[in-house]
């Protein structure tokens, strides 16, 4: 009986310790990181841990305003097989806002949350803009953080087109047309924020409005034009398409905004020299076979062609220029030898003065300010004064534009030297005298392809009127514009 | 005879058997696994964030090491700053960030990688702890001896001084910086390589030169780091690099940066591993193989294996001079046999910096 006790003793000891409890497994889900926040958007790391093969109904995060989660947004990435990483990510939050996060899944029809974590979407900030200067509908790169999908640009009060919105971090715009001001702050809209950038954006400007329409339907080329006081401008002789001169001027009285024909008492010529008050030189028969120069000399005075005593030189294409009322005339002469000659008005008389160090023409162009002619070389951008009572030059600076084939154009307002429109382009640059620093004004309407007839200055205005270049066919006609170089 | 016979066979059958088949370790081809190996650092400057693509390791030549080209990096901070690398034109693989970037203490950087096949990685954040100044570099002379050689190996062992702050847990990197030293050759006896044009097997003595400054970026083959656990708020002195005596460095005066990094645990806890891992000698306590989680993570496939480490730290860098007198023990002087300047990146004016 003893012996079957303890057998019956043994036999339930083993039973007992033969029973294994079922292992049910250890899954839950946590929530590892925040990858990524920006101004609207967040990427959240969640991960499944389990010691077995689970098959999750549905997993991913819930984020809310508040640490309660009342009213999450679901961010549902649907069924998942085995354990390990998952991201989500969730846009169109709000700007500078704290969220709580958590992971979850659905496991076995049960609902399994993980950690809780809190943070915060971030603001929009503008840091840089480039280029600082441009033109309307030309492309803008805004550099700054944290723009959203719906960012909105603004150019003062004018928006812009976004066209490429790149990681939040870099905004390419399109520059909108201008309002009332050409120096615009730059502000960024970020659903209700609003970042400015901290230097103003400066639209390029400079308008032209079309006034007239030369009288006669020709292409004039090669020819003189010059004012006489702030509205009369007088242009004229030169060649029609260098097939045959033209004779005397045309007249245009900006203050009644009409023309006039004008006689000049000398013979017709093309490439001569001029300014405001003189005329000379030029060729006085077309073609090059031989050149045939014509030597007189004429002064505008009062209204009326006054002849001087004939030229000491023959020169065509020479580049002039007054101080004081004395006139300084740049070229070469017949047999293609640099001059640099004064005409004294008071004594009526020339004087040889030394050569300037690069040889220059009716190719580039020249102004006077103060005391100093300013002269541009096409050859190689240059840019010289030439003292008139030192009689020195001197190298300052260089254009940055396109000299395309000479012949351009300078012209002073106040301290500011406009200076462009040379050979087939429409480029027009402003050069502020007291700084030295360059801006480029909007280009002229018209075909690029363009030769200056005639430019003149009136009050605040340059008034300019192109020809289509000789080469190409057809009729154009040559309007006259009126160029405003702070319009907007 | 017929004794003498058997032990022929006996030997002939010995024979065969001593021969040995080399063993050919064939593996499947291995993935080519996204690697990234990036220290971003407070210390302005172009820094570089190397992409390449893992490949089969075998017995034999299995694959090349490639360069991940053409992929979008970017650096982001926890204000959400954008920073776009550009990739080296002269080194492909290598992304570039503008020359004054530099991390800021306090701020989080992830790194983002797009590749060309439309693949997106980006890092765990990394936040940038302060760095404490090294208040000083002292040195010692350390021998290595190398098995079935009778010469050892030598070299200079770069010892730290820090005071470790104490409200903080540190992480320490150190990385050897540029270095420079005097470089002495013997253009006494250069021989040129005979050639047609010059047959001859006699030296050609050259005038000059004798001593150049050659620079040299001396990469540890080690992993220095630590973490102050034994001596958290206390003035600790810690390994902090290893420059070998290849005859040359020491001769004269030798001059190093030495870079200390602070890192996050997370990269500490990397690099200890990596450590532990390259450091395993085959011996029983050595450590298991072990899988190194990289920071780096695919964001459509979070399983991805992605390997190497984003590291962002603030650093600090500590100048030392070795003078050939403060070592114990150096290696025989290498000779090179000719004008010191044709050695690359020796020259002869020193830098403007050489203050010994």
């Amino acid at each position: 009986m003893l012996k079957l006790r303890s057998l019956g003793i043994l036999l339930m000891l083993f039973w007992i310790a033969s029973c294994t409890e079922e292992n049910l497994g250890v899954t839950f889900v946590t929530t590892e990181e925040v990858l990524f926040a920006s101004g609207d958007q967040v990427r959240l790391l969640g991960r499944v841990i389990s010691d077995q093969d689970v098959q999750v109904q549905d997993h991913g995060f819930y984020l809310a305003e508040d640490e309660a989660f009342s009213s999450p947004q679901i961010i549902s990435l649907g069924e998942k097989s085995g354990p390990g990483r998952f991201i989500g990510e969730v846009s169109g939050l709000k700007v500078g806002t704290i969220y709580f996060a958590k992971s979850f899944m659905e496991l076995s029809g049960e609902m399994i949350f993980g950690n809780s974590l809190e943070l915060s979407t971030l603001e929009p900030a503008v840091k840089s803009f480039s280029p600082e200067f441009a033109a309307v509908g030309e492309e803008l790169i805004i550099e700054g953080r944290n723009f959203g999908e719906d960012t909105r640009v603004f150019f003062g009060d004018q928006e812009a087109q976004v066209l490429e919105n790149t990681l939040q971090s870099k905004l390419l715009v399109r520059v909108p047309n201008p309002g009332d001001e050409a120096q615009v702050p730059i502000r960024v809209q970020v659903q209700d924020r609003e970042v400015s950038s901290p230097t103003l954006f400066e639209y390029q400007i400079g308008t032209y409005e079309l006034i007239s329409t030369y009288p006669q339907e020709i292409k004039l080329y090669d020819n003189v034009f010059f004012q006489n006081g702030p509205n009369e401008f007088y242009i004229g002789l030169g060649s029609e398409r260098r097939l045959s001169f033209i004779n005397g001027f045309q007249k245009f009285d900006a203050a009644s905004s009409s023309w006039e024909s004008v006689q000049f008492p000398g013979s017709s010529r093309s490439f001569a020299f001029f300014t405001d008050r003189y005329i000379g030189g030029g060729l006085s028969q077309l073609g090059s076979n031989p050149f045939v120069f014509d030597p007189t000399f004429w002064k505008f005075e009062s209204g009326q062609f006054i002849q001087k005593p004939d030229l000491p030189f023959l020169t065509r294409d020479a580049l002039a220029f007054e101080f004081e009322e004395d006139l300084y005339v740049l070229g070469s002469n017949a047999n293609s030898m640099p001059f640099f000659s004064k005409f004294n008005s008071s004594t009526e008389s020339w004087e040889v003065l030394p050569n300037s160090p690069v040889s220059f023409g009716r190719n580039d162009v020249s102004f006077t300010y103060q005391n100093k002619a300013y002269l541009l070389s096409t050859s190689d951008a240059s840019i010289w004064t030439f003292d008139f009572s030192l009689q020195t030059w001197e190298e300052i600076a260089s254009f940055p534009g396109n000299l395309g084939n000479g012949r351009g154009m300078a012209r002073i307002i106040g301290n500011k030297a406009y200076i462009g429109l040379f050979e087939r382009t429409n480029e027009l640059w402003e050069l502020d005298l007291d700084t030295f620093t360059w801006t480029r004004k909007n280009p002229m309407p018209g075909l690029p392809q363009s030769v200056l007839v005639g430019h003149f200055v009136s009050g605040p205005n340059i008034y300019i009127i192109r020809v289509p270049d000789i080469t190409l066919a057809g009729q154009y006609p040559m309007d006259l514009y009126r160029f405003d170089p702070n319009g907007i | 005879m017929p004794n003498m016979f058997k032990r022929l066979i006996y030997i002939l059958l010995l024979l065969p058997m001593a021969c040995i088949n080399p063993y050919e370790v064939g593996l499947d081809t291995g993935e080519q696994l996204l690697t990234v190996e990036a220290v971003l650092t407070s210390v302005p400057g172009r820094q570089e964030v190397r992409l390449t693509r893992s490949d089969t390791y075998g017995s034999v030549f299995e694959g090349l090491i490639r360069p991940v080209r053409g992929a979008t990096v970017v650096v982001r901070d926890d204000l959400g700053d954008v920073v776009f690398l550009e990739e080296n034109p002269e080194d492909r693989g290598s992304y570039l960030t503008p020359p004054d970037f530099a991390t800021s203490p306090g701020r989080s950087y992830t790194l983002q990688i797009q590749t060309p096949e439309g693949k997106v990685y980006s890092s765990f954040p990394e936040k940038v702890q302060t760095v404490p100044e090294i208040n000083s570099v002292s040195i010692e002379t350390l021998t290595i001896p190398v098995e079935g050689e009778e010469n050892v190996r030598s070299g200079v062992q770069l010892v730290v001084d820090v005071q470790d702050p104490i409200d903080e847990d540190n992480f320490y990197l150190w990385k050897n910086g540029p270095s420079v030293y005097i470089l002495e050759t013997r253009p006494d006896i250069f021989t040129p390589r005979p050639s047609d044009i010059n047959p001859s097997r006699d030296p050609q003595p050259k005038d000059c030169c004798i001593a150049c400054f050659r620079s040299e970026q001396v990469n540890n083959s080690g992993i220095y780091i630590a973490n102050d656990d034994n001596f958290n708020g206390l003035n600790t002195r810690l390994v902090a690099g290893f420059v070998e005596d290849d005859g040359l460095r020491f001769v004269n005066t030798y001059r190093i940066d030495l870079r200390q990094i602070s890192i996050s645990q997370e990269a500490y806890r990397f690099l200890r591993l990596v450590k532990q891992q390259t450091e395993i000698s085959g011996s029983v306590f050595d450590p298991p193989p072990a899988n190194i989680r990289s920071n780096m993570i695919n964001l459509e496939d979070p399983d991805e294996v992605v390997l190497g480490y984003f590291i962002a730290g603030a650093e600090t860098t500590r100048r030392i001079y070795i003078d050939k007198s403060q070592l114990t023990f150096a290696q025989p002087r290498s000779i090179i046999p000719d004008d010191c300047r044709e050695v690359e990146g020796a020259q002869l004016d020193p830098p403007a910096d050489w203050n010994p």
